[in-house]
């Protein structure tokens, strides 16, 4: 019998890396591999399931600028292109590798791997995971819901409440407009909260977001069951907390699963391992080694040579550590049911890139959860937030604490001595932006002047994402950081220039527009905050 | 690579390379038109190669990288943590000047921070302030809340600190509301970001630690 639920949350998000103005361009990558490890085995997960009649529910995220990604046909070709590329390293693995038959069976699984990526990617979804998702959202199994328009870090956008409506009202608009209907729910970008923005979500027609467990423990009233109940922030917006045990057993690099020693090292690539001149054609620019996506060896253990990766080991693993997390939640279940008022509900929220990619058993492990949580012999049922919504009425009302679920749990992995040199020019790029928009109010703009106060508009929003200065705090790529939100910033301050002067450049103004071609239906007016108060 | 076409003699020659490059431009110019609900209704009728965006891309930011306009005096307070704020300012020049004339070297300014409720509006000053003695030429500054400030919100005035402990202010915030929290488990709590580096985007923890055990190469030694 089901006495509680578990909420599986997973929020896929790549900043808008596209580069057309490059032949090719490194950091696209990141889409390429999630799309390879992450996006489509996570389709092929569903699709086995649906296939199976399994009853489940899960929930994911696609945020506006990942959806814009998967749909760009520049993208595509270049993904095509990569995905060829990596067959064609994987078919001369199998070659290379013909003298050492344990080694010679992994490249022939890479292969596999890589081929039924393109069959799933080309054949059967035709090059639209969107629409893949898609599918699963209509059957009703998979809840898609949206986040802001570049995932904009909120909190410290929101000394203009006109920052933060646009980046929620576009992340709703671009939902509906690739989606065909409304998201009920939204993930805050890196699942920061500040009291007030439920106004604004609310505003929209969102009826839910999430907050880190602490968001809930420090409301401004003492939540009644803990984090296993949502709390109303008072105009109807729930707010769900997240459960620290289950996101423990997933991300803890101490005692999480994808620590196993029969798991694939993600750090163990041929694109290091490799002789120089074999391995350059698929390296950058056939000069810095990078990860290719082979790896031939598990974790292994702690200071141990590594051993060879063994993918039917490795996904039994995953099938044992399902049990274990379902397990797991049946006994919180009923512990928590003592002393809860109301069936509980565990949220367990993941970033969605971990599984398949860092985790590459990940989406494995999933499948195996939804699957297992379809069996009528234990206590936990996978749910959807706004199933549960429309299950559960009559949610105590209290407001949740400013929070977010990176480290520290508050702000300060995006505004430190790192990256704290941005936060004047974005809010000096919105104050202009808002005074443009008013003072063009009720004039007659030439369509070049709208094509360029839209421009505009996208620059700031692409300044906004909170990639940027979480890259700088990380210190990993700074340079292609700094880079990204210095560009953004000056061609936001050649569009103001250029139309406050009305000397706009329609070359310029067009190439701007081929490079940051996202969000096609935006309207400069709506920075106008006059728009909203009157 | 060589193509003998039926209708065409001699034979073309056509490296891989040109191959490519007249299919990216193909793709480029002639790729399928996205669907109605996709496109801004604007028809492209010039043509760019990715060397002349490029272009365009860097004289722009040559010519038009960010610069903060320092015509209007400006404060501003940003939250950080429960114990933690940010203030970053910007004085005009008139009033820059005169701070250098008359403290040459330190240029020192008063922050006095106001604790109030987010409710309240600044034409209540609280009797609960503290000052804190800022440089003006760093223009920003962190300031740990004193334990006292229970009510979660504060503001501030920047100005000169008089000897009766008046303050001429230069410039005035807005109310910012700072996170209220005990329950995070600072040491305890798991990263839970990924982060993307040359290696791809990996979990935050797990990357710092494989940073430390990486040679030049990127690849992890032990």
């Amino acid at each position: 019998m089901k006495t509680g639920f578990l909420g599986l949350v997973l929020h896929a998000h790549l900043p808008y890396v596209r580069h057309p103005e490059h032949e090719s361009f490194f950091e696209e990558n990141w889409l390429f591999e999630a799309i390879t490890e992450c996006y489509i085995p996570l389709i092929g997960a569903l699709d086995r399931i649906q296939k199976d009649n399994i009853t489940y529910r899960l929930t994911l995220s696609l945020s506006p600028t990942l959806i814009t990604m998967l749909r760009d046909d520049l993208l595509k070709t270049r993904y095509l292109k990569y995905l060829y590329k990596l067959i064609e390293l994987a078919e001369k693995e199998t070659l290379r590798t013909q003298n050492e038959a344990e080694l010679q069976k992994l490249s022939q699984f890479y292969l596999a791997f890589f081929q039924n990526t393109l069959d799933v990617y080309q054949n059967q979804y035709s090059g639209d995971i969107v629409n893949a998702f898609k599918k699963h959202y209509e059957l009703g199994t998979l809840e898609l819901i949206t986040c802001a328009a570049t995932h904009g870090f909120l909190p410290l956008l929101s000394i203009s409440e006109t920052a933060v409506r646009n980046q929620i009202n576009l992340g709703v608009n671009t939902f509906k407009s690739h989606l065909g209907q409304a998201p009920k729910g939204i993930w805050l970008p890196e699942c920061a909260y500040y009291p007030g923005v439920e106004h604004l979500l609310a505003e929209t027609g969102l009826k839910y977001f999430f907050v880190d467990s602490h968001g809930i423990m420090d409301a401004t009233q003492p939540p009644h069951n803990g984090v296993y109940a949502p709390l109303d922030c008072g105009n109807g917006v729930m707010a769900f907390g997240r459960d620290p045990e289950s996101s423990r057993q997933v991300w803890s690099s101490h005692e999480g699963y994808p620590g196993d020693y029969n798991y694939r090292e993600y750090y163990k690539d041929i694109g290091f391992d490799l002789d120089f001149d074999y391995i350059a054609p698929y390296i950058l620019d056939g000069e810095i080694r990078i990860n290719t996506g082979i790896k031939y060896y598990r974790v292994t253990g702690k200071d141990l040579p590594k051993e060879l990766y063994n993918p039917e080991n490795a996904l039994a693993k995953a099938h044992q550590h399902a049990q274990d997390f379902i397990s797991k939640r049946q006994a919180q279940i009923e512990s928590l049911s003592q002393s809860m008022d109301r069936p509980p509900f565990i949220i367990a929220p993941y970033d969605a890139e971990l599984f398949g990619h860092w985790w590459f058993e990940g989406p494995h492990w999933l499948e195996q959860v939804l699957r297992l949580a379809n069996l009528s012999s234990n206590s936990v049922q996978t749910l959807s937030c706004s199933d549960y919504l429309s299950q559960q009425t009559n949610h105590q009302i209290a407001t949740p604490s400013a929070s977010t679920w990176g480290d520290q749990g508050y702000f300060s992995y995006w505004i430190n001595e790192t990256n704290d040199w941005i936060y004047p020019f974005l809010h000096q790029a919105e104050t202009d932006m808002e005074k443009l928009a008013k003072d063009l109010h009720r004039l007659t703009l030439t369509p070049l002047q709208i094509r360029a106060s839209n421009q505009a508009a996208r620059s700031l929003l692409l300044a906004q994402a909170s990639d940027w200065p979480f890259i700088m705090k990380s210190g990993t790529t700074t340079e292609y950081a700094n880079k990204r939100i210095t560009d953004h910033l000056a061609r936001f301050n050649y569009l103001y220039d250029s139309i406050r002067k009305n000397r706009i450049n329609e070359r310029y103004l067009t190439a701007l527009e081929m490079m940051d071609n996202i969000f096609p239906d935006i309207d400069f007016r709506d920075y106008n905050p006059n728009k909203y108060h009157g | 690579m060589k193509f003998s076409l039926s209708n065409v003699d001699p034979l073309i020659t056509i490296s891989t390379a040109e191959m490519l490059k007249i299919s990216q431009e193909i793709t480029r110019e002639f790729a399928p038109s996205l669907s109605p609900a996709q496109t801004n209704n604007i028809v492209y009728t010039e043509n760019f190669s990715p060397q002349e965006m490029l272009h365009i891309s860097e004289t722009i930011s040559l010519d038009f990288a960010p610069k903060i306009s320092n015509n209007a005096n400006q404060l501003m307070l940003l939250p950080v943590d429960p114990n933690n704020i940010y203030a970053y300012w910007n004085l005009n020049k008139d009033d820059s000047y005169h701070m250098a004339k008359n403290d040459p070297i330190h240029q020192h300014l008063t922050l006095r921070i106001y604790s109030t409720s987010p409710s309240d509006t600044k034409q209540y000053k609280t009797a609960d302030w503290h000052d804190i003695i800022v440089d003006n030429s760093k223009s920003k500054q962190y300031i740990p809340l004193p334990v006292s400030y229970q009510q979660n919100s504060c503001y501030a005035s920047l100005g000169k600190h008089e000897e009766n402990n008046n303050l001429i202010p230069l410039a005035s915030s807005d109310i910012v509301a700072f996170p209220f929290g005990k329950s995070a488990q600072h040491d305890e709590q798991e990263d839970t970001t990924l982060l993307f580096s040359n290696n791809g985007f990996v979990k935050n923890h797990q990357e710092k630690v494989n940073l430390l055990n990486k040679s030049s190469s990127g690849q992890r030694i032990n």
